[in-house]
């Protein structure tokens, strides 16, 4: 696959401290090649403000946005907070517009070709070419009319001029919320592929679980204007700091796992030292990394020795680390090689006489198993 | 007919309606996205000449070009002519009691285009002037044409400021529309009749043009 001018530099950082209409959202981000940052919230959380602060689209009142290259240079201040600010066109970052925002009356190639600024030729053909070839839309570059492309075609298409300047950072602002499910379905599969291949320090605005969990590294949680939690995506999702973090991504477990097998629309894989079978989202290989995610409500726990013959699907040996009272519910934290945590009534809890220590077994429906592949 | 009044309102309209072109795109765009709160006091001294009585806006152009004012006294200093009754003058006149002509049709054009399609152009690196000329002017042709069309017509049939500023020089400043009031002056109803006839077509022809501009305008933005 092509890369487009990837930015090597993985040492320097940008510093958004965005104060704005009630958001107060301080971001600090290391700019490491081909990592992508989801920005996750829910609706009116400030997020898209965010982006478009980094952007220069909007500003901050107070606060600071700031690039270090890390190249022992001074920083670029991007925004002081107190109307001194970089134009946009001088920040050189790549923005993908959530409705795409392709210029309607130029070609395709006339909108990817449209930031690079001086170049012509040759070599203008050849970089349109490049970006629309890393987005895989290089069939679209005899279109003469952007508007004459369906939703996932201008998605490719806004991609690939957002990239052909070979911007030091890519903002993509929900990328496939604009999309029909299908179209975002494939899309979402292949944007993943694509982010990787660009080797570009991206930040990645979603509202969407999945979306986030299949593209994201790093995770930032967004609510209310302020950052509540930063940290490896997989890691959010599965222990929020908070019971806001919490509501916002789903009390749900959520572990990185690798692909064992694979056929008939199911997947194993392995979790700690046990084969979960599950669902995929979309067709896997074996081999391939996936989030697996299972709702606590979905684990039921069995009290007796560990089976003999493990014909039984997802019986999981397990122990329990500890008991929490959650009004009529019970949450139960488990450990079964991995953590994985169980919620059940407080009735069923007290006729298995649950004590951290007691050795159990946690069953889970394949069906319950959600692998959002990667 | 009068052919050499003819001419000179062909000439005038012309002339004016670029000089209008060239003026209001930057002043039309300004207008549509600025953040500026005095903006709203420029709209509404472009749209001046709307409601104004051209013998009024005629007076002030008159007293300003004069030899008594600053500025016809630098333009006769440079120019060793007077500016007031002369060709200049006339098209600057007329190029301020047009200008809302211009600029209304330009502003509602450029409002309309997509903001998110300028924000995209900053990003990608581009400055002001080249998303004008590159994207705001491509998506609002209707109303370039549309402006350009009404600032024609209405030189062509402007009357007041003309006779203010102008008078009645032939060949100079001697509009169609002064002939007609000539004619009738000198009782040639015939004359009056024959030109006024011309006017009335042209002018309905160019209604009919810029309505058919609309409405093609009004497709394009439902699809």
């Amino acid at each position: 696959m092509v890369t487009v001018s990837a930015q090597a530099d993985s040492v320097g950082h940008l510093k958004a401290d965005v104060r704005r209409h009630g958001i107060a959202a301080d971001i600090t981000l290391p700019l490491t090649a081909g990592r992508v940052t989801v920005l996750f919230g829910p609706s009116g959380a400030g997020k898209s403000t965010v982006l478009r602060t980094i952007a220069g689209l909007a500003h901050t009142e107070g606060g600071r946005v700031e690039w270090s290259s890390g190249l022992d240079q001074t920083p670029e201040v991007w925004d002081d907070g107190r109307r001194r600010r970089w134009h946009p066109r001088t920040r050189r970052v790549g923005l993908l517009f959530q409705d795409h925002a392709l210029f309607p009356h130029m070609s395709v190639t006339a909108n990817v070709g449209y930031g690079l600024i001086g170049v012509s030729g040759d070599e203008r053909s050849r970089r349109v070419h490049e970006a629309l070839l890393a987005t895989q839309a290089d069939s679209l570059a005899q279109r003469s009319r952007a508007d004459s492309l369906s939703g996932g075609e201008a998605q490719r298409v806004a991609l690939a001029r957002a990239l052909a300047p070979s911007p030091r950072l890519l903002l993509l602002d929900e990328p496939l919320s604009a999309l029909d499910a299908p179209t975002r379905r494939r899309l979402g599969s292949e944007l993943r592929d694509i982010l990787v291949s660009l080797q570009m320090p991206t930040v990645l605005v979603t509202h969407d679980r999945a979306e986030a969990l299949s593209m994201g590294d790093d995770a930032i949680i967004l609510i209310d204007g302020r950052v509540r939690q930063h940290g490896r995506a997989a890691e959010v999702f599965d222990r929020p700091a908070d019971a806001d973090v919490a509501g916002v991504v789903g009390v749900e477990t959520a572990l990185p796992a690798i692909v064992q097998q694979s056929q008939h629309g199911l997947a194993v894989v392995q979790l700690g030292r046990h084969l979960l079978t599950g669902v995929p989202d979309r067709d896997c290989r074996v081999g391939q990394s996936v989030i697996v995610c299972i709702r606590s409500e979905d684990v039921s726990l069995e009290v007796g020795g560990p089976r003999s013959g493990t014909s039984l699907r997802n019986h999981l040996d397990a122990k329990v680390m500890s008991v929490r009272d959650e009004g009529a519910l019970v949450r139960v934290e488990l450990d079964v090689g991995v953590p994985l945590a169980s919620t059940i009534t407080r009735t069923a809890a007290g006729e298995l006489g649950l004590v951290p220590g007691l050795p159990v077994t946690a069953v889970v429906k394949s069906t319950s198993v959600h692998l959002i592949v990667r | 007919m009068d052919w050499p009044s003819v001419r000179l309102s062909l000439e005038l309209a012309a002339l004016t309606t670029l000089i209008l072109l060239a003026i209001g795109i930057p002043l039309a765009a300004w207008l549509a996205y600025t953040r500026a709160r005095w903006a709203t006091a420029v709209e509404a001294v472009v749209a001046l000449p709307l409601v104004l009585p051209p013998t009024v806006l005629g007076y002030y152009l008159l007293v300003a070009m004069g030899v008594q004012s600053p500025l016809g006294r630098w333009w006769t200093e440079i120019t060793g002519a007077p500016l007031a009754f002369s060709f200049t003058g006339l098209l600057i006149a007329s190029v301020l009691y047009s200008l809302p002509f211009a600029v209304q049709p330009l502003l509602a054009s450029f409002a309309g285009v997509d903001g998110r399609l300028l924000e995209a152009s900053s990003v990608l690196g581009r400055r002001w002037p080249t998303t004008i000329a590159r994207v705001v002017l491509p998506l609002s042709k209707p109303g370039l044409a549309t402006a350009a069309v009404l600032t024609f017509a209405h030189t062509i049939g402007e009357f007041g400021v003309v006779l203010m500023v102008g008078g009645n020089i032939p060949g100079v400043t001697r509009t169609i529309s002064i002939d007609i009031y000539d004619d009738v002056q000198a009782f040639d109803y015939a004359a009056a009749g024959r030109t006024s006839l011309v006017l009335l077509a042209f002018s309905l022809v160019v209604l009919v043009a810029v309505y058919s501009l609309r409405r093609q305008r009004t497709r394009a933005w439902s699809l």
